[in-house]
């Protein structure tokens, strides 16, 4: 199981070259943002045959999605998002307004009580999987939430899929 | 940060808009089983959907199919979804069972850990081992499903419990 240390603390390590930016401002926004992103990474990006998220452009694109709607429903505009290009992996950050409200990984409903959706609930959790790391750090106002995303998905995301294969 | 921040929304997603990409959740009721149809981005966008194919599913009390086969993404609010209605179903002796193949659903509820908590007709290939179907299910499934390609003229507006955006 995760615990909430499984974020990184402090920016991603190495140098990032910012390819986009956005400001969202509603869930809309964050839909179109995280089709964009799975788009430009999808376009320079091999993806492999096999696994569905063997492909770096699904990662991205379901990292994106997931730090977009927490910050939209979590945390406070202005929200603003990049994605940047690294050695071998791409660096979603997402910047918002809220200092106060720290990230964390909630566990996996496994039971009918509450709301059968529970937006958000499960978003990190979702990041964490399929992304290289998930982190965060506190800016002046606000706070940064980051995804890494490689081009080449994480060994133990190949790894669990593919014990599941059998 | 640097960059140039264009206006609030978008700039990369050429020729689509948010709305254009929402999906759609219906629930039907069938005979001795409820059927849930997933359609496009079952993301967001379609929580009031999704809860209120829950809440039917679980109150029907009945054997429940989900139909995955055209779910174009699914994000945290869709996976927790699918997960919420199979351990709801599960607490009162019944499974979820999806139908398939949807190799995205598939990687995301194995992922989550919650693969064990349902069952795959004509499964994912990434995931055969999920599928294995007691021959009661599947039997039932055979007879009674049979082959919905969301030809929605098929269905009569009294079988539709519910119908998403």
């Amino acid at each position: 199981m995760l615990a909430d240390d499984a974020l990184a603390r402090g920016p991603a390590a190495g140098r990032w070259a910012v390819q986009q930016a956005w400001e969202v401002t509603a869930v809309a926004d964050a839909v179109r943002v995280r089709a964009a992103i799975s788009e430009m990474v999808a376009a320079t990006t091999a993806a492999p045959d096999g696994l569905f998220f063997a492909a770096a452009g699904a990662r991205a694109e379901t990292a994106a999605g997931e730090l977009l709607l927490n910050a939209v429903h979590h945390g406070a505009a202005p929200v603003r998002a990049t994605l940047s290009r690294g050695e071998a992996a791409w660096l979603i950050e997402v910047t918002d307004a809220a200092a106060d409200h720290r990230p964390t990984v909630p566990a996996v409903p496994t039971g009918p009580e509450g709301n059968l959706t529970t937006p958000g609930g499960l978003g990190l959790r979702l990041a964490l999987r399929v992304s290289d790391s998930v982190g965060w750090y506190p800016t002046e106002g606000g706070k940064t939430v980051w995804a890494r995303v490689g081009d080449r998905a994480p060994a133990r995301l190949t790894e669990l899929l593919t014990h599941q294969n059998g | 940060m640097n960059g140039a921040y264009g206006p609030p929304g978008v700039s990369g997603a050429a020729g689509r808009t948010a709305d254009d990409t929402a999906g759609d959740v219906t629930v039907l009721s069938e005979a001795g089983h409820t059927l849930v149809l997933l359609h496009g981005d079952v993301d967001v966008r379609v929580t009031d959907d999704l809860e209120h194919a829950g809440r039917y599913a679980i109150d029907s009390g009945r054997p429940t199919l989900m139909d995955v086969r055209h779910v174009a993404m699914i994000d945290s609010v869709g996976i927790s979804f699918v997960v919420r209605l199979a351990a709801g179903l599960r607490n009162v002796g019944l499974q979820l069972i999806l139908r398939g193949p949807c190799p995205r659903v598939a990687e995301l509820l194995t992922l989550m850990g919650a693969d064990q908590l349902v069952q795959w007709v004509n499964p994912a290939p990434a995931v055969p081992e999920v599928s294995v179907m007691t021959p009661h299910i599947e039997e039932h499934i055979d007879e009674h499903i049979g082959e919905y390609d969301y030809d929605r003229s098929r269905l009569g507006a009294d079988d539709v419990a519910g119908s998403g955006s």
